[in-house]
C-alpha cells in the first residue's frame, strides 16, 4: 500500500526507533518482514495510547492530557505502571541516543510583488475594509505581443491542432480496444482497430461533420389550411354569438390538418367496421 | 382475370408468411383439364376449383439442371446450357407452364367448357425464403424493433412468394390484404382502401390494384417504417426506416419535379392514383419498381451536405418513375420484348437528366453507355434485344416454344427436342440460353437495358423526337381509355387476353410477338413497330430487323488523305474483323462531319460493302496569313492558331457519326495536330473524350499543351476535363525523359486551389464549386500515377499529397467531404509501385525494413481507417478506400502479404461497400498467392451469406476480376480456382441448390465459364483425358491461331504451352453429341470462341520471359514494361479481342512495341531455349508451394 509521504518519514523515524532498540536488545542483523512488523506493532502501540490518552482526557472534559490520564491508558492497555521504574529506565547507561531528526527549514514565503500604485479606499467604502489589491488585479491592462496574423502559420498551426487531437484519439482507442497488427514483431506500429458491425444507419448518418440541418418549418404529414371565410361564420352561428372574435381569429390563423392520405387515416376496428356493414 | 391475395400471418421473427391466393380465370379453350400456375419455394396445403378440393402435383424441373449422369459430357456448360433453358421452358409461364399443376375435378368441367369463370384457391406458406422475398431481422435484440422484409425481383419472380401466373402478359385486377402486427406498415401496390384493427395486436392493410398489372409487378414490403407523405403531391408516399427521416425530406423534394416533367413530356397524367417509395435495407436491388410501387435500396438516401450521391439517387429515382410508365403500366408481350419496356424507360429518364443535369452531362453518359456496350459485346458477343425470331429459325419451325409447351402438358418430363444452345445466338454465341431472362447472365442484362436505350434513342434520330413521343403518348392513352372502358362496363375484367394456363398446340403463334394486338396494355416489337408506323409513317420493319433482331455493333475505320491538286479528301471507310466477337456488317447511311476553315460540314455516305471510299471536295481553300474567326458546328466563331496544322489542308478534323446514331465503333486516323484542335475547339464533349483517347498514342508537347489548356479551360465540361488530368498523366510519364519543369498539373492545381496568399497551401475547402469539387478530386489521383525516370513516383509529388493530407480543413464547408478525402487516401494507393527488394523473396517483411515512404503513407491511412471507426464518414468511403491501398501496397510487396486483414472487413455485418471492397482484395489476393481454403472461404460466402445482394456481387466481382485482369504471374489454370473441388462445388451449386434464385444460378453460370469455359473442366478429366486433350491440341494449333501472329503461336505451344493447354482442351472434347446437337455451324464457333481464350494467356507467358529478360538487358523493354502494368493489359486485351485494338486506349503505341517485341524474343527463343525453359520451371516450384496439396496434386500431370 502506498502511503502518503507525510507518513513515509513518520515512519522510517520509528523504524529508526525500533531497530534501535534491537540493537539494544543485542541484535546484530534484522530482517526487513520483522523489522517491517516491529515498526508496525510499534507504530499500532502507539497510536492506541495516544487514542486512549486522549479518550481519558476528553472524558474528564479537560482538552489537553495530564500525567494522569496517560497513566489511566497504559493501566487500560494492560501495562503495569511503575514510575520508578520507568525512571530508571528512561535513565540507564545503555540508552540509545539518536540525533533528533532533521527539520526541513521552512520555504519563505516571497514577499508579495506590487505592481503600479496601490490606491487607497475611495470614500464610499469605510476604511475598516481592507486596502485595494494592486491594480492590476482589477484594472484590464494591455498586452504588447503581435498576434499570429500570417496565412501559412495560422493554417500550419490550425492542421497541426487538429491532427494531434486526432491522433491521441486514436491513440486512446488503439490502447483499450482490440486491434489488428499489420507487423505481428511490432506491434507499436500502426495498430489498425478492429471494424465493428454497421446497422443501416451508421453509414448514413455520418459523425465526422456536424452539418446544420435545416429546421423543420412545417410539421411534418400536416398541410397548412386556412379556413375558407364563406364556411367561418357557420360554426359561429352555431355556437352563438359570444365567440365571434375567436372564430374571426380562427379564419385568418393558419391551422394544421392531417394531410388527406389513406396511410395516415386511422385504422378501422374490426367490430364497428361489421357494424357500418350490417347497418347498411 | 382478377386475383386476390390474402397474406394472413406475416411473422418477421419467423420468418415466414402465411396465405391465401384466389385466381379467377377463364379458359380460353374448351376441354381444359389442367390448370398450370407459377409458383416455387411455396408449401401448398389445399387446393380448390370453386369450394371443391382438388388434387394437385409440383414439379420443378429447374431444381435439378443436369441429373442423370453423362459418362463424357457432364460438367460442361455446353451441356448444362441446354438443359437449363428446357428447365426453365417447361415452366414458362409466358407459354402457359407451371410448376403446379392442378387437375380440374370431372363434375367441374362444364364449367370450363362453357367458358364461365372459375375460380382457383390455394392455402399455401412460405419459410424463411432464399430469394423472392427478403426478410432482414438484426440479430441483437435492440435492432429487432428494425426488423422488416419487402420482395425482391429477378425478371419474372413473383412465384417465389404467391402462386400466380407469372408473366408479364398476364395482367388483372388484385386484391390485397396483409394482416400485420400493430406496429408495421404493409406497402403495396395499388390503392390503401382501409387498415382495420384486428383483435389481439393486428392490424390489416387492404389495397385494390384497379389498374391491370402482371403479377411480376406485385411487391410487398413490411416494417417499422415511417410515412412521409409528399408536400407537393398528396398522393405520393415515401417510406424509410426509422431514424432517417431528415434524410428522406432531402432526398425525395425533387420527386414531384420529375412527375410534371414526364407529364408534361408524355402529356398524359401518371398512370396510378398513388406512388409510394419504400427506401429498405439489403435490398437486392438498388431500384426494383412495382406497379405504383417501388422499393429502394436505403444506401440510395443522402443528406444536403453530400454531393457525389446525389447524381446517382437522381437518375434512380428518374428511372423508378420511367418504369411506372413503361414496365408497370405497359406490361410487355413477351419476355423477349423486355428490350422495349427497358429501353423506353431508360429513354424517358434520360431525357429529364439531359434537362436536369444538362446536354454534356447526357452526351457524356449516352457516350459511356456506347462504349460499355462495345466492350461487353467484343468480349462476350453481340447483344440481341429481340431474341424470338432468332430462336423460332434457329428451332427451324418444328419446335417452336409453343410447341415445346404443349408438348410438355402431355409428358412433362422430357421432352426429345434438338438443342441449339450454341448455335443459337448466331452472332452472339452465349454459352447461356437467350430464351429467357431466367437463364441469362446478369451481365447481360444490364447491358442489354443499356443497349435497348441506346436503340431507341437511334429511333429518335430516325423518326425525330417529337414522333417518338407521339407514339408513346398514344400507347398510352389508349391503354387508359382501354382501362376506363371496361372498368365503365362495370366488369372489372380487363385482360383481353384470356388466360390460357395450357395452350392448344397451335398457340406456338399466338405467343409470337404481336400477335395479339388487342390489348393496349401490353408492347412488344411488332406492335411498337406498328404503332410508329401509324403515327409517322415510317416503315422500321428494317431497323428493327437489323438493330433489334440482329446482335453486335458496327465497327469502322477511317483514314484518309488530302489530295491537293483536286482539294477533296479521299476518305476511306473500311468495315474489318467482321468475323470479331459482336462485330457485324452494317450498309446505309453513315454521317461524316468535316471541320474546316470556313465551318463544319456535314455529308452523309452511303455505305455498302465492307470498304467504302469517298471524294468530298472541301468548300474552303487553305489559307495561312488572313486572320479570321473559325465558324463552328454550334454556330459560334473563334480565333485558332493555325500554325501547327498542315499547310495546305484546310481540314482541321474529321468526325464519324458525331451524334452516335449508329451502335458503333470507331477508330479514326488523323493525324496528332487534328485531334489536338478537335480537343480544343470542338464543341461536343464525346468529341473531346475521343480526342483525349486518341492523343493518348500522342505524347509530345503540343498534346500536353492542348491537354493543359483543356483542364484550365474554366469554360469546358468538368468529366471531360477530370478525364484530360488522367491523360495527361500518361502522356507525362511515357515523355519522362524530356519533361520540363514540375510534374504535370501541380501548376495547374495550385493556381485552382491555392491558397492565395501562399499557393502551396491548399484553400479552406469550399464546394459550392462544383466543377473545381471534381476537379479537386481527380487531380491528385492522376497526379499520384506520375512516375520518374526510375519508375517510382517523384518525391514532389509525394509530398504534394501528404501537405494536401495536413491541410485539408473542411470547417467551412457547406458539403461533406467524405469522397474528396477518400479520392485522397486513393492518389495515396496510385503512389505505390512494386518494391525493389533487397530481401529474398519470402523473407518477412520487417518494422525494420519499410522504407521511409511507406512509414509515411501507412501513418496517413492507419490515421484514416481508424479515425473512422470512431467517427464514420458517409458509407465509409474513406474505410473503402484505405482497403485498396492496403492491398496495393501488400501486392506490391510493401507490407506483408496478409489476408486476415480484410477478413475482419468481409464478415457480414460490416457495410456493403466495404465488405465489397475487403472482398475485393481477398479476390486479389487469392488470385494470386491464394491457397485452397481461401477459394473455399469466398465460395462460402457465395452460398450462405445471409445478404443475398452479397452473394450476386461477389460472384459478379470474382468474374469481373478473373476475365479482365487475367495477366498476372500465374496463368489461369495454376489459379486456386482450378481445382477439382471447387469445380464439382460450384457445379453442384449451380445444378442443384439454386433453383430458388435464378439470379445467383446465372451468377454461378458465369463465374463457372470464367474458370472453366464452355466445356468439362480441365481438372475434373483423368490424366489419359488430358494428355489426349494435349495431343489434339497440338494437332489443332493452326486453325485455333488462325488470327493471331500465326507463325509464332506454335513456339508458345511448345516451350511453354503445357500451362495453358487446359483450356484448348476442350477442342478435343468436343464430344460427337455436341456436334450433332448443333448441325449448322457450331463445329466452327466452339473454335471462334475458343481461339480468344488460350490467346489470352500468352502476354503473360512472355510476361515472365520478359522479366527475365529485363533482367539481363534490354533498356528499352525496361522502360517500357515499367512504365505502367497496365500497358501490359491492354496489350492482353488487344490480343484478346483480335488484331483490333484501335480505340482501345493505348492501341497503337502498345501494339506496335508488343509486336516488336515478339519478334525479338522469337528470335531469342531459339537461343536461349533451354534457359527459359529452366526458369520456367523454376518459377513453377515456387508457385507449387503455395498450391494446396489438393490442387497440385491434380495438375501436376498437366505441368511436368
Amino acid at each position: 500500500m502506498a502511503e502518503p509521504p507525510m507518513n513515509t518519514s513518520r515512519r522510517q523515524m520509528i523504524q529508526h526507533v525500533v531497530s534501535l532498540f534491537a540493537k539494544e536488545g543485542g541484535y546484530e542483523v534484522i530482517e526487513k518482514p520483522v523489522l517491517e512488523t516491529l515498526t508496525e506493532m510499534f507504530q499500532a502501540t502507539l497510536f492506541e495510547f495516544g487514542r486512549s490518552t486522549r479518550m481519558f482526557t476528553e472524558l474528564a472534559g479537560r482538552v489537553e492530557p495530564t500525567v494522569g490520564d496517560f497513566t489511566m491508558a497504559l493501566i487500560d492497555m494492560g501495562f503495569k505502571v511503575d514510575p520508578r521504574g520507568l525512571q530508571t529506565y528512561s535513565k540507564r547507561m545503555t540508552r540509545p541516543m539518536f540525533s533528533s531528526p532533521q527539520t526541513l527549514p521552512l520555504p519563505k514565503v516571497p514577499p508579495i510583488l506590487s505592481a503600479g500604485k496601490k490606491r487607497a479606499l475611495p470614500p464610499h467604502i469605510p476604511d475598516y475594509f481592507p486596502p485595494l489589491p494592486d491594480p492590476h488585479a482589477y484594472i484590464r491592462t494591455p498586452v504588447h505581443a503581435q498576434p499570429i496574423t500570417d496565412y501559412a502559420t495560422c493554417r500550419e498551426k490550425t492542421s497541426q491542432q487538429k491532427r494531434d487531437l486526432q491522433k491521441s484519439l486514436c491513440n486512446f482507442y488503439e490502447r483499450t480496444s482490440s486491434c489488428y497488427y499489420l507487423l505481428p514483431e511490432n506491434e507499436s506500429l500502426f495498430p489498425l482497430l478492429l471494424p465493428k458491425p454497421a446497422t443501416y444507419l451508421n453509414p448514413l448518418i455520418p459523425q465526422d461533420q456536424i452539418f446544420e440541418e435545416e429546421q423543420i418549418l412545417t410539421p411534418l404529414n400536416f398541410v397548412k389550411k386556412e379556413k375558407p371565410k364563406e364556411h367561418a361564420p357557420k360554426p359561429d352561428d352555431d355556437e352563438g354569438g359570444d365567440d365571434v372574435l375567436a372564430t374571426t381569429q380562427l379564419t385568418t390563423t393558419p391551422s394544421w390538418e392531417l394531410m388527406d392520405n389513406p396511410f395516415l387515416k386511422p385504422t378501422v376496428l374490426r367490430m364497428t367496421h361489421k357494424d357500418v356493414r350490417v347497418s347498411k | 382475370m382478377h386475383q386476390v391475395i390474402h397474406l394472413e400471418g406475416i411473422s418477421l421473427q419467423r420468418k415466414n408468411i402465411i396465405g391465401l391466393v384466389e385466381l379467377t380465370l377463364v379458359a380460353r379453350r374448351p376441354r381444359l383439364r389442367i390448370v398450370k400456375i407459377s409458383c416455387k419455394q411455396c408449401k401448398i396445403y389445399k387446393v380448390t376449383i370453386n369450394k371443391t378440393e382438388t388434387e394437385f402435383s409440383y414439379y420443378d424441373p429447374a431444381i435439378e439442371i443436369t441429373e442423370t449422369e453423362h459418362p463424357n459430357n457432364q460438367y460442361s456448360l455446353d451441356q448444362f446450357a441446354v438443359h437449363h433453358r428446357n428447365a426453365v421452358l417447361e415452366c414458362d409461364p409466358d407459354a402457359g407452364g407451371g410448376e403446379i399443376v392442378i387437375r380440374i375435378p370431372p363434375e367441374l368441367s362444364h364449367i370450363i367448357d362453357e367458358g364461365r369463370r372459375f375460380t382457383v384457391e390455394m392455402e399455401y406458406s412460405l419459410e424463411h425464403p432464399q430469394s423472392g422475398m427478403h426478410f432482414f431481422v438484426p440479430d441483437d435484440p435492440s435492432g429487432q424493433e428494425r426488423a422488416h422484409m419487402f420482395t425482391t425481383r429477378h425478371e419474372n419472380s413473383s412465384r417465389l412468394w404467391f402462386p400466380c401466373i407469372d408473366s408479364y402478359s398476364e395482367v388483372c385486377t388484385w386484391d390485397l390484404e396483409f394482416k400485420v402486427e400493430e406496429n408495421l406498415v404493409a406497402i403495396s401496390c395499388g390503392d390503401l382502401v382501409e387498415t382495420v384493427q384486428d383483435t389481439g395486436r393486428m392490424k390489416t392493410y387492404h389495397y385494390f390494384v384497379s389498374t391491370p398489372t402482371a403479377a411480376p409487378n406485385i411487391g410487398l414490403a413490411v416494417g417499422p417504417f415511417e410515412i412521409y407523405v409528399d408536400p407537393n403531391m398528396h398522393e405520393v408516399v415515401h417510406f424509410c426506416l426509422p431514424g432517417l427521416m431528415n434524410l428522406l425530406r432531402w432526398t425525395s423534394r425533387f420527386t414531384h419535379e420529375i412527375f410534371e416533367y414526364y407529364e408534361d413530356l408524355l402529356a398524359t397524367r401518371f398512370p396510378y392514383s398513388s406512388f409510394k417509395t419504400v427506401y429498405v435495407h439489403e435490398a437486392s436491388e438498388e431500384m426494383t419498381s412495382y406497379s405504383s410501387m417501388c422499393i429502394l435500396d436505403t444506401n440510395l438516401l443522402h443528406t444536403s451536405a453530400i454531393i457525389d450521391q446525389t447524381y446517382i439517387t437522381r437518375r434512380f429515382t428518374a428511372l423508378s418513375l420511367a418504369e411506372q410508365f413503361y414496365s408497370c403500366y405497359i406490361s410487355m408481350q413477351h419476355t423477349s420484348d423486355a428490350w422495349l419496356s427497358k429501353g423506353i424507360s431508360n429513354y424517358l429518364c434520360g431525357l429529364y437528366l439531359k434537362k436536369f443535369f444538362g446536354n454534356n452531362e447526357y452526351r457524356h453518359w449516352i457516350h459511356s453507355e456506347l462504349q460499355e456496350v462495345i466492350k461487353f459485346e467484343q468480349q462476350y458477343g453481340g447483344v440481341i434485344l429481340d431474341p424470338s425470331l432468332l430462336d423460332k429459325s434457329s428451332t427451324s419451325g418444328t419446335t417452336g416454344i409453343g410447341n415445346l409447351c404443349s408438348n410438355s402438358n402431355n409428358s412433362l418430363q422430357q421432352a426429345p427436342r434438338p438443342s441449339h444452345v450454341s448455335a443459337e445466338g448466331g452472332d452472339g454465341d452465349f454459352y447461356f440460353s437467350l430464351v429467357n431472362p431466367q437463364t441469362i447472365s446478369p451481365l447481360y442484362l444490364k447491358i442489354m437495358a443499356k443497349k435497348a436505350h441506346l436503340t431507341i434513342r437511334m429511333l429518335e434520330h430516325r423518326i425525330g423526337s417529337q414522333l417518338l413521343l407521339q407514339v408513346l403518348n398514344k400507347q398510352l392513352s389508349l391503354a387508359s381509355i382501354y382501362i376506363s372502358q371496361t372498368n365503365e362496363s362495370g366488369n372489372r375484367i380487363v385482360s383481353a387476353q384470356p388466360i390460357n394456363p395450357n395452350p392448344p398446340g397451335t398457340q406456338s403463334g399466338q405467343t409470337a410477338p404481336g400477335a395479339n394486338p388487342t390489348s393496349p396494355m401490353l408492347i412488344s416489337t411488332a406492335s411498337f413497330t406498328r404503332a410508329i408506323f401509324t403515327v409517322t409513317g415510317k416503315d422500321m420493319t428494317v431497323f428493327m430487323d437489323q438493330w433489334v433482331r440482329q446482335g453486335g455493333h458496327v465497327r469502322f475505320h477511317m483514314s484518309f488523305i488530302f489530295n491537293r491538286k483536286r482539294n477533296t479528301v479521299e476518305l476511306e471507310l473500311k468495315q474489318e474483323c467482321l468475323q470479331q466477337l459482336g462485330v457485324r456488317k452494317y450498309v446505309g447511311p453513315l454521317t461524316v462531319a468535316l471541320q474546316e476553315l470556313d465551318g463544319t460540314f456535314k455529308h452523309v455516305l452511303q455505305i455498302e460493302g465492307t470498304q467504302a471510299k469517298a471524294d468530298i471536295v472541301c468548300h474552303s481553300k487553305s489559307r495561312r496569313q488572313k486572320k479570321k474567326k473559325i465558324p463552328l458546328c454550334t454556330g459560334e466563331e473563334v480565333d485558332m492558331d493555325l500554325s501547327s496544322m498542315d499547310a495546305d489542308s484546310p481540314v482541321l478534323w474529321i468526325r464519324l457519326d458525331p451524334e452516335m446514331t449508329l451502335i458503333r465503333a470507331v477508330d479514326t486516323r488523323q493525324p496528332d495536330f487534328q485531334w489536338q484542335y478537335q480537343l480544343r475547339h470542338e464543341r461536343d464533349v464525346t468529341a473531346q473524350v475521343e480526342a483525349i483517347g486518341a492523343l493518348e498514342a500522342y505524347p509530345n508537347q503540343q498534346s500536353r499543351m492542348a491537354l493543359t489548356d483543356l483542364i484550365e479551360n474554366e469554360q469546358a465540361f468538368y468529366k471531360v476535363r477530370c478525364e484530360a488530368c488522367s491523360c495527361l498523366t500518361k502522356i507525362a510519364n511515357l515523355m519522362v525523359s524530356s519533361w520540363t519543369g514540375p510534374p504535370a498539373m501541380l501548376g495547374i492545381f495550385r493556381k485552382l486551389f491555392g491558397s492565395f496568399s501562399c499557393p502551396q497551401i491548399v484553400k479552406q475547402n469550399d464546394f459550392s464549386n462544383l466543377q473545381h469539387y471534381f476537379l479537386l478530386k481527380t487531380i491528385p489521383v492522376a497526379m499520384a500515377s506520375l512516375r520518374n525516370v526510375h519508375g517510382i513516383c517523384p518525391s514532389e509529388v509525394h509530398k504534394f499529397l501528404i501537405d494536401l493530407f495536413k491541410y485539408n480543413d473542411n470547417s467551412r464547408n457547406r458539403f461533406s467531404d467524405n469522397y474528396y478525402r477518400a479520392a485522397l487516401v486513393a492518389s495515396l494507393g496510385n503512389t505505390v509501385t512494386p518494391v525493389v527488394s533487397l530481401l529474398q523473396p519470402g523473407s518477412d517483411i520487417t518494422a525494420e525494413s519499410l522504407s521511409s515512404d511507406t512509414r509515411i503513407i501507412m501513418e496517413e491511412i492507419s490515421r484514416c481507417l481508424n479515425l473512422e471507426k470512431m467517427l464514420q464518414c458517409y458509407k465509409f468511403t474513406v474505410t473503402v478506400e484505405c482497403l485498396k491501398a492496403l492491398r496495393k501496397l501488400q501486392k506490391f510487396g510493401h507490407l506483408p502479404n496478409h489476408v486476415e486483414l480484410f477478413k475482419d472487413y468481409a464478415c457480414y455485418g460490416q457495410f456493403h461497400d466495404v465488405r465489397l471492397s475487403a472482398l475485393d482484395a481477398i479476390v486479389d489476393y487469392t488470385k494470386t498467392d491464394g491457397k485452397l481454403e481461401d477459394v473455399e472461404y469466398l465460395l462460402d460466402i457465395i452460398e450462405n451469406d445471409p445478404n443475398p445482394r452479397m452473394r450476386h456481387d461477389l460472384s459478379r466481382l470474382i468474374v469481373h476480376c478473373l476475365s479482365e485482369k487475367s495477366a498476372d504471374r500465374r496463368s489461369k489454370t495454376k489459379l486456386p480456382f482450378h481445382n477439382k473441388a471447387i469445380a464439382l462445388r460450384i457445379w453442384k451449386k449451380m445444378n442443384y441448390d439454386l433453383a430458388i434464385d435464378a439470379r445467383l444460378r446465372c451468377d454461378l453460370v458465369d463465374l463457372y465459364y470464367t474458370l472453366f469455359g464452355t466445356r468439362k473442366p480441365v481438372c475434373l478429366l483423368d490424366e489419359s483425358q488430358q494428355h489426349l486433350a494435349d495431343e489434339i491440341t497440338s494437332r489443332r494449333k493452326s486453325p485455333l491461331t488462325v488470327r493471331e501472329d500465326v507463325d509464332f503461336k506454335p513456339e508458345v505451344v511448345e516451350e511453354v504451352g503445357e500451362a495453358e493447354l487446359p483450356n484448348i482442351v476442350s477442342a478435343g472434347v468436343l464430344s460427337s453429341k455436341h456436334e450433332s446437337m448443333a448441325s449448322d455451324n457450331s463445329a466452327e464457333l466452339p473454335d471462334a470462341l475458343d481461339s480468344s481464350l488460350p490467346t489470352s494467356f500468352e502476354p503473360e507467358m512472355f510476361r515472365t520471359e520478359k522479366e527475365i529478360e529485363i533482367e539481363s538487358s534490354e533498356r528499352e523493354v525496361k522502360a517500357k514494361f515499367r512504365s505502367d502494368t497496365k500497358s501490359v493489359e491492354s496489350k492482353d486485351g488487344e490480343v484478346e479481342a483480335g488484331e483490333s485494338s484501335s480505340h482501345k486506349k493505348h492501341s497503337h503505341h502498345s501494339h506496335h512495341h508488343s509486336k516488336a517485341k515478339k519478334k525479338k524474343e522469337k528470335k531469342k527463343k531459339h537461343k536461349h531455349k533451354h534457359k527459359h525453359k529452366h526458369s520456367h520451371e523454376h518459377k513453377k516450384k515456387v508457385k507449387e508451394e503455395t498450391l494446396s496439396s489438393a490442387s497440385s496434386g491434380s495438375n501436376s500431370p498437366a505441368q511436368t
